[in-house]
């Protein structure tokens, strides 16, 4: 029986366990991202940010201290100077853990441990992209992604500013509430030009969706003409081309769409409802009164 | 192999080949007079083991088990489909709840590896002494 029990063995003595681990904590401070299995994340955050709370402190029993448990001196200067200031606003957790899925030979779970703030941070770099993503969504109108694309999405740093000040909770901003809060949660201890950055990051990210082929099924089916004359050949009437010429994949979606990822990738056999004789999934419910169904054949 | 060694033992130690029912004489000799002769020292052997031993209690099948008897026993061992499915906030592709988007972080790591191999060692780039703050 393991109750009440803290800390985890990984079956090994407890010499070989605790070099294990600060290789992984000497590694985590020299690529300030690394990839392991999920109990050893676990463990190895909790070392360090035991060191780096070393670092904050700076006096020179702290830095014997983390000279004795880095295996690589080199590392020692950087905890006590990039780190220190890095998380000098910081009350702890300085570390984050990103669960991604099993390893193929021993389907063991995988993490991806990070240090937060960091110039990859994986969390930054993904509520940029949901940023770009419901952006779009909301933009898009009746006459499709054609004319958007010509245009392209302008006031996406002042989205970002305004969101990022906004006391809501609800559904009534440009954002989700959970995208919401994770913009605030990411831009709180960084500095001002991280907002510009992020910002920059969405609209790179928004442009990337809108620059996706229209109908590459038809571009196949012509082989005559050459991509871009049959690109062109699209006016800005023509709305988002029909969901199976875009060739998703089962349970991928496009922005603005509202059926659940389960339901999709179920296909014919995912639960269909219905309100007053219609089939609720062919309703675009974000945009108002455009009742163009989704599906050619639902 | 073996016949040629228990011949040749036979013929090495012929003195000391003992017949089978020696013991038993000598054993009967020493008996007290006034119990059975007929009560017999044997070592145990196979077929006297198993008379002690029922026949239920030496378990075995009696038929092979049928194909549709086997398949209802495995009836609920089969696969369960996963229903922890969502959408990824970034690019609508499906993915596993809770977990990070195979597809994001695919597009993420070779920006940043083809940001680095461009940069040759820029500002970004994550440096392994603690030069820039």
């Amino acid at each position: 029986m393991k109750h009440g029990v803290a800390f985890r063995k990984f079956s090994r003595t407890s010499s070989h366990r605790m070099l294990m681990l600060r290789n992984l904590v000497t590694s985590l401070f020299e690529h300030e991202q690394i990839k392991t299995t999920l109990p050893k994340a676990k463990d190895t955050a909790r070392l360090a940010e035991k060191i780096i709370t070393l670092g904050k402190k700076g006096d020179l029993h702290a830095f014997k201290r983390a000279q004795q448990f880095l295996l690589q001196p080199q590392l020692v200067p950087k905890v006590f100077t990039t780190f220190a200031k890095r998380y000098s606003e910081r009350p702890g957790g300085y570390t984050r853990i990103h669960k991604f899925g099993r390893r193929q030979g021993d389907n063991a779970p995988h993490a991806i441990l990070e240090l937060v703030d960091n110039p990859r941070d994986l969390r930054f770099e993904m509520t940029a992209r949901a940023v770009g993503w419901e952006l779009l969504g909301k933009r898009l109108d009746n006459d499709g992604p054609r004319k958007l694309a010509e245009t392209g999405v302008k006031g996406v740093e002042d989205v970002v500013k305004q969101e990022r000040t906004s006391e809501s909770k609800g559904w009534d901003g440009e954002l989700r509430p959970k995208t919401r809060w994770y913009l605030k949660k990411v831009l709180k201890y960084r500095g001002e030009e991280a907002v510009s950055d992020l910002a920059q990051k969405a609209e790179d990210h928004l442009d990337t969706l809108l620059a996706k082929p229209m109908a590459p099924k038809d571009v196949l089916e012509k082989s005559s003409k050459n991509a871009l004359e049959e690109a062109s050949e699209q006016t800005a009437e023509t709305p988002y081309a029909s969901l199976k010429s875009m060739r998703l994949r089962a349970g991928q979606t496009v922005p603005g769409g509202v059926r659940s990822a389960l339901n999709l990738a179920q296909g014919d056999l995912g639960k269909t409802w219905m309100t007053g004789g219609r089939l609720r999934y062919l309703e675009r419910r974000k945009l108002g009164v455009d009742k163009t169904p989704l599906w050619e054949n639902p | 192999m073996a016949a040629i060694a228990l011949q040749q033992s036979r013929m090495l130690w012929p003195s000391l080949r003992v017949p089978f029912s020696r013991p038993l004489l000598s054993a009967a000799a020493l008996l007290p007079a006034f119990l059975p002769r007929s009560f017999e020292w044997r070592l145990p052997s196979l077929a006297s083991v198993l008379e002690l031993f029922p026949p239920f209690l030496l378990a075995v099948p009696k038929k092979k088990t049928s194909h549709s008897r086997k398949a209802m026993r495995s009836a609920n061992k089969g696969l369960h489909d996963k229903r922890n499915l969502v959408h990824c906030p970034g690019c609508g592709s499906p993915k596993l709840a809770h977990n990070l988007c195979p597809e994001c972080y695919s597009t993420i790591n070779r920006a940043w590896k083809a940001k680095s191999k461009q940069g040759g060692g820029s500002g970004d780039d994550i440096p392994t002494i603690g030069t820039h703050d």
